[in-house]
């Protein structure tokens, strides 16, 4: 018998080890996946009460309440991506398209019969193709300001991805149904309604620029953030299934570089984050630093460097408290990653530069599953 | 009387014998609300919607419309007002950027969104619309910004960003500027084919009517918002007055629209079509949205200064916002009417076609020295006679007021006509005709050879600029009217906001809803905010949470062919509402209105107002008047004038009592309602008993018994409280006391949360009443903050209406009970410790909150 006690990596890793030997055979049925997959954390009859006792108790599906959304696309999509910031990981390496939809539609049957939402016919989904949307958003979180020009990319594994459009800034990533698109009802001009939940809100929501022209430092007891570039919005598109956002970043009215963005969900064994990948074009050979989050307050700042270009951090507390960061680079770079905060130098010696962050959201003080993302992604 | 006339007489001048509509019907279940079209140049159709979505019509010109195919071509825009393809580029104006739409991969899907421009100002305000696009001959874009509106005082439009209120041009290295300024709600831009720029307005403020600008770079228009963004206004800091006239060098409209034949302007569009539209080549096509028509405006110039006349030309279409002219010379109507309502449909497009029958109308009017030469699209048999030319000219008022009513009518002579060698056309003189004024002029007589009438036989010349060079302005400055009156002091929203939060019932949900084209008894319904419905197949009745006594009432309804449905007050007195002509209006078995013609019928949106006053009973409980309505009015026409129910009129609660809720009948037939309003008349008996200390006027000296704490501003003068800039509380805190009541009447602008507290001995806040305004917020006015279920959601008071807040603590079972009366109705009735609430009370203000406090006063029982 497995005791409470029983740590989640420990019933995960065996439940992960054995699942694809499993899946060889043929298609499972969203029972067995369940039974296989899921019933270690939330239990057999979908109570959330598994073997194991985590930090953060495992929905119970049986009050129909999700967090993610409660269509067999948005749960089937939690399933793929997992939910970061939690020990729920990302089955999508494991599970075929089908198996996700049957797991989906067995966990939904747990729950009470779902009316139709009223508002369905706003509802904005992705399916096989991201959305991008234009639109007024309400404040992300209470007390910040509404952007009358927003910006919300929702890519096809569930994850949203929320943009101030006048400067485009990433103020927070969710995950859900994508959005209700509000201003159809009424005289028009309403806020639109982002639907899914926000696993990481960028800088308690005051998200800066992430181009600045030299990394932060400290000053007194304040830390200054050096110049920082106003990046305008130039287009959006859709590419093979993936969205990007081009962008110009600029110094006074001049373009110093082209920025083409894209995320996607990212999922370790049992941790989740989400991956933004970065093409660089320089036209200028200005100073310019990619700015991914501030420093801890005081503390020390873990960081490691890996050998195939790029490197590890960890923000124990301060504004982005909790935040795991996961760069890797086409070519070395020069890397800060301190009280200051976490950054990149663009290189000027080539026209082009390419890099991508992942963003690990963790609760503050998430030790074990810093402990965990070293070890999976450390050679 | 004038304008029964012209609608008794406009009734048959619909085109409709020459000119074809047909219908292209949106995909099942799409709504298709225009804001742009152009025409590919494969001839396919592009259609940008308030929706933010650009549909892909091919086959727009196919001979059966419905064999034209649609499909999303783009989605997830920001509004699409304006949409212009040039060569094989497709611009599309959004509420916040220009963008080029691209297709990378030629599936008729749009890939690749790029964005142009974001180089205008937005604040978030619902009406900030952004029009557009045409270009001129060097690839310039054109766009129009629209002004916000605020509450309170929403008909005063607003500049809060830099360039709303202005044309805006957008050069083709993508750097826009500012073009030209005073525009308020620009919703249509059209160039004619010498390059020249127009745009249409609509009725507003500074606004008499609607006007056709000729657009010209540095000019202004007369609404005086946007002179904020110009250099000399920058320079001083300035911002225009709301009320006061600009001095400003203002300018004539080419064209100005009568109000009965546009009441919400579109856009405009040359014909040039070689004669496949007919004989109107060179001429406007303008879109009609409230009407639902395409008018006819043609243009002549006056010393290079544009101005003419216009003229009916197709009506009964839909509420058409766009035209646009297809490849084959038919012109494309596109509907939208959402929130502003108009004629049905209301979204779709139609198609214009001349079938070729003769048109016999007025082709074009010139003005002359002493009259007008008025040319016609074939030989008249005649010249009119003196008398059967009717010619009446007019102005306007510039003012702030909504609209300007035409004004200074004066009758003209008709002293000769002359019927041209050709036939085709007619020299009309007329006595006294003046310059700044816009001239009517009617030949209802007017016949062909073969007895066919005109068309339409009336059109209206605006007068800028005379033959010999005179010019003055059509629309004249005058003394402005009063201020206005809130008009909502007093009143109780109960469905502004969230429309359900104050009702109980099952089966009713808030959306737009019309009748079902096929079966007029039936309703189609989409999402929406337009009306509450009892759309649930076992709808419950609709009943008030809060009661009710005397009070004033206000709402809307619409019923489908044959429903049922009837407002109870106090649940217990019936007021018909059914879709039969003869009692709707009508108190139940009590007396039928006496007005019949007022109820128009199904389908159509009527507002029924009128009092109510309930029983009245004696000590002992016995009643010694009946329940009385009075002035029961449909759209202000009053149809009943009293009816005094002897006792319940039926169906509903037995016995007769005070006060109790309003209830709406939802399960017999099928009612949309909307704007539900009560003004009470009287004030819930809520007081209290015993010994008590006098009224205390709290402000009366200053904030002397006040204790002010934080960085916001608290002013009084003349007893009256303002407070804004900041957080902050005004704080009295004195000897515990066992009951209270605490009244003001207080005014609170959109924007930031306030509170009225109750507070304990430390000070600190034991319960706090919501005083918020602001949209979006989760407890508006009367919310207890933080208890559960005690949140309201509604909008009872909108921002900037003064409403009576009263609170009332007695002690009960070692209790405080707190109530507190909105308007004297009882909203929040709840029970906390005696010592959280019982030593005083804060006015407690958050960021960006302001609000006026005034009467402010208070009683103790000790």
């Amino acid at each position: 018998m497995l005791s409470p006690r029983t740590s989640i990596r420990t019933l995960l890793a065996f439940a992960l080890v054995s699942a694809p030997t499993l899946a060889q055979e043929s298609e499972r049925s969203g029972e067995e996946v369940y039974k296989q997959l899921c019933a270690v954390c939330h239990g057999d009859n979908g109570d959330g009460k598994g073997l194991v006792q985590l930090d953060r108790p495992a929905r119970s599906f049986r009050d129909g309440g999700f967090s993610f959304g409660n269509t067999k696309e948005a749960i089937s999509r939690t399933v793929a991506a997992g939910i970061g910031g939690t020990p729920m990981p990302g089955f999508a390496s494991m599970l075929s398209e089908s198996e996700l939809d049957a797991v989906a539609e067995y966990v939904i049957a747990f729950g009470p019969k779902q009316p139709e939402a009223p508002d369905a016919a706003m509802r904005l989904t992705v399916g096989k193709r991201p959305q991008v949307v234009r639109g007024h958003l309400p404040p992300v979180a209470p007390g910040k300001k509404d952007q009358p020009r927003g910006l919300l990319v929702g890519t096809v594994d569930g994850l949203s991805w929320e943009y101030a459009a006048d400067d485009l800034r990433l103020l927070a990533v969710r995950q859900g149904e994508f959005v209700s698109r509000e201003d159809w009802k009424g005289r028009g001009g309403t806020p639109l309604k982002p639907l899914g939940r926000i696993v990481h809100l960028r800088e308690g929501g005051d998200a800066t620029s992430e181009f600045v022209q030299l990394p932060p430092e400290h000053v007194g007891s304040a830390v200054m953030r050096s110049t920082a570039y106003r990046r305008a919005l130039k287009a959006t598109e859709i590419r093979d299934g993936r969205a990007w956002i081009e962008s110009k970043v600029m110094e006074g009215k001049t373009p110093i570089a082209t920025v083409r963005e894209s995320g996607e969900a990212f999922s370790l064994s049992t941790v989740a984050g989400y991956r933004r990948t970065f093409e660089i074009e320089r036209h200028t050979d200005s100073a310019l630093h990619f700015f991914a989050g501030s420093g801890p307050r005081g503390g020390e700042l873990e960081s490691i460097p890996l050998d195939n270009a790029g490197f590890l951090c960890f923000v124990p507390n301060g504004e982005d408290a909790g935040t795991a960061y996961f760069f890797q680079t086409r070519t070395v770079v020069d890397y800060m990653a301190n009280a200051h905060g976490v950054s990149v130098k663009i290189p000027t010696d080539e026209q082009t530069a390419g890099f991508a962050v992942t963003v690990f959201p963790l609760p503050a003080g998430a030790s074990e599953a810093w402990a965990q993302i070293k070890k999976e992604v450390m050679p | 009387m004038i304008f029964a006339a012209m609608l008794m007489a406009a009734a048959p001048q619909v085109g409709a014998e020459q000119y074809t509509v047909e219908y292209l019907t949106p995909p099942e279940g799409e709504i298709v609300e225009v804001g742009g079209m152009d025409f590919l140049p494969n001839g396919d159709l592009l259609v940008s919607t308030r929706r933010g979505r650009v549909w892909y019509v091919a086959d727009p010109m196919a001979d059966n419309a419905a064999d034209a195919k649609w499909h999303i071509f783009a989605e997830g825009l920001h509004e699409g007002l304006g949409l212009n393809v040039i060569g094989e580029n497709i611009y599309l104006i959004q509420r916040g950027e220009i963008s080029r739409l691209i297709d990378l991969d030629g599936d008729r899907v749009c890939d690749r969104i790029e964005t142009i421009t974001q180089d205008w100002g937005m604040t978030g305000n619902y009406h900030e619309f952004a029009f557009g696009l045409p270009n001129d001959a060097d690839g310039n874009l054109y766009f129009s910004l629209n002004l916000g509106f605020w509450s309170p005082e929403w008909w005063h439009g607003l500049s809060r960003a830099p360039y709303r209120g202005w044309v805006m041009k957008m050069t083709p290295d993508g750097q826009v500027e500012p073009f030209a300024s005073g525009v308020r709600s620009p919703c249509g831009l059209g160039m004619n084919s010498a390059g020249d720029l127009f745009y249409t307005d609509n009725q507003g403020d500074w606004m008499a009517s609607s006007p056709i600008y000729h657009v010209q770079q540095g000019k202004w228009y007369g609404h005086p918002a946007s002179l904020r963004w110009t250099e000399e206004y920058q320079k001083e800091g300035r911002v225009p007055s709301s009320t006061i006239p600009a001095q400003q060098q203002r300018e004539n409209a080419a064209v100005w629209l009568p109000y009965a034949w546009s009441r919400s302007t579109g856009n405009l569009e040359e014909a040039n079509t070689d004669g496949a539209f007919g004989p109107f080549d060179g001429q406007f096509f303008v879109a009609e949205l409230t009407e639902g028509r395409v008018l006819r405006v043609q243009m002549e110039q006056v010393e290079g200064e544009y101005q003419g006349a216009v003229f009916r030309f197709r009506d009964q279409i839909g509420s058409v916002c766009r035209v646009a002219f297809a490849p084959d010379g038919s012109l494309f109507t596109g509907f939208t009417n959402r929130g502003w309502g108009g004629r049905a449909p209301g979204h779709g497009l139609a198609r214009l076609r001349w079938n070729g029958k003769p048109v016999f109308d007025m082709h074009r009017v010139s003005l002359t020295e002493d009259g007008f030469e008025i040319f016609f699209t074939e030989e008249v048999a005649a010249a009119p006679s003196l008398a059967d030319v009717e010619a009446e000219s007019y102005d306007y008022n510039y003012w702030w007021d909504y609209g300007s009513p035409q004004q200074r009518f004066s009758s003209h002579e008709v002293t000769a006509v002359a019927l041209a060698r050709d036939k085709k056309s007619l020299r009309v003189r007329l006595a006294g005709i003046e310059v700044g004024r816009c001239m009517k002029l009617k030949l209802p007589t007017l016949r062909t050879a073969d007895g066919r009438a005109l068309l339409h036989d009336e059109f209206h010349y605006t007068i800028n600029r005379t033959r010999d060079g005179e010019t003055a302005l059509v629309v004249k400055d005058t003394t402005p009217p009063a201020d206005k009156e809130n008009a909502s002091d007093g009143w109780l929203h109960l469905t502004w906001g969230d429309a359900l939060n104050r009702w109980e019932g099952s089966g009713w949900e808030l959306v737009d809803a019309e009748l079902d084209p096929n079966d007029k008894s039936k309703l189609v319904t989409r999402p929406g905010i337009g009306a509450l419905v009892n759309t649930g197949d076992d709808a419950t009745d609709l009943i008030s949470k809060q009661e009710f006594g005397d009070c004033e009432f206000f709402f809307r309804v619409m019923l489908p062919e044959g429903s049922d449905s009837g407002l109870y007050f106090m649940d217990r007195y019936e007021l018909q509402l059914n879709d039969r002509r003869g009692q709707f209006a009508g108190v139940h078995s009590v007396k039928n209105p006496r007005v019949l013609d007022q109820y128009k019928g199904a389908g159509v949106w009527h507002t029924v107002s009128g009092r109510f006053f309930a029983p009245r009973f004696d000590e002992n409980g016995r009643k010694i008047r009946n329940a009385k309505f009075e002035q029961i009015m449909i759209d202000g026409v009053m149809v009943l004038g009293s009816a005094e129910p002897g006792g319940e009129t039926g169906g509903g609660a037995e016995g007769e009592v005070p006060r109790a809720p309003l209830r709406f009948q939802g399960w017999l037939g099928k009612v949309c309602l909307g704007d539900i309003r009560v003004r009470p008349l009287d004030r819930a008996p809520v007081e209290l008993s015993g010994e008590l200390t006098p009224w205390t006027n709290l402000f009366e000296q200053g904030t002397a018994l006040w204790q002010e704490v934080g960085s916001a501003d608290f002013q009084v003068s003349d007893q009256v409280l303002r407070a804004s800039n900041g957080e902050g509380a005004l704080r009295v805190v004195g000897d515990a006391v066992s009951g209270f009541e605490v009244r003001a009447t207080i005014r609170v602008a959109e924007g930031g949360a306030s509170s009225l507290a109750l507070l304990d001995g430390q000070g600190e806040a034991g319960l706090r009443v919501a005083l918020n305004a602001s949209p979006g917020a989760q407890s508006k006015t009367g919310s207890i903050l933080g208890v559960d279920g005690a949140s309201i959601t509604t909008d009872l008071i909108p921002g900037g209406a003064g409403a009576d807040v009263h609170l009332v603590g007695t002690t009960e079972g070692g209790e405080m009970r707190v109530r507190v009366l909105l308007n004297g109705v009882v909203f929040q009735d709840l029970r906390v410790p005696v010592d959280q609430v019982n030593r005083g009370f804060a006015i407690e203000l958050g960021d960006g909150a302001s609000l006026e406090v005034s009467e402010a006063r208070a009683r103790f029982q000790l």
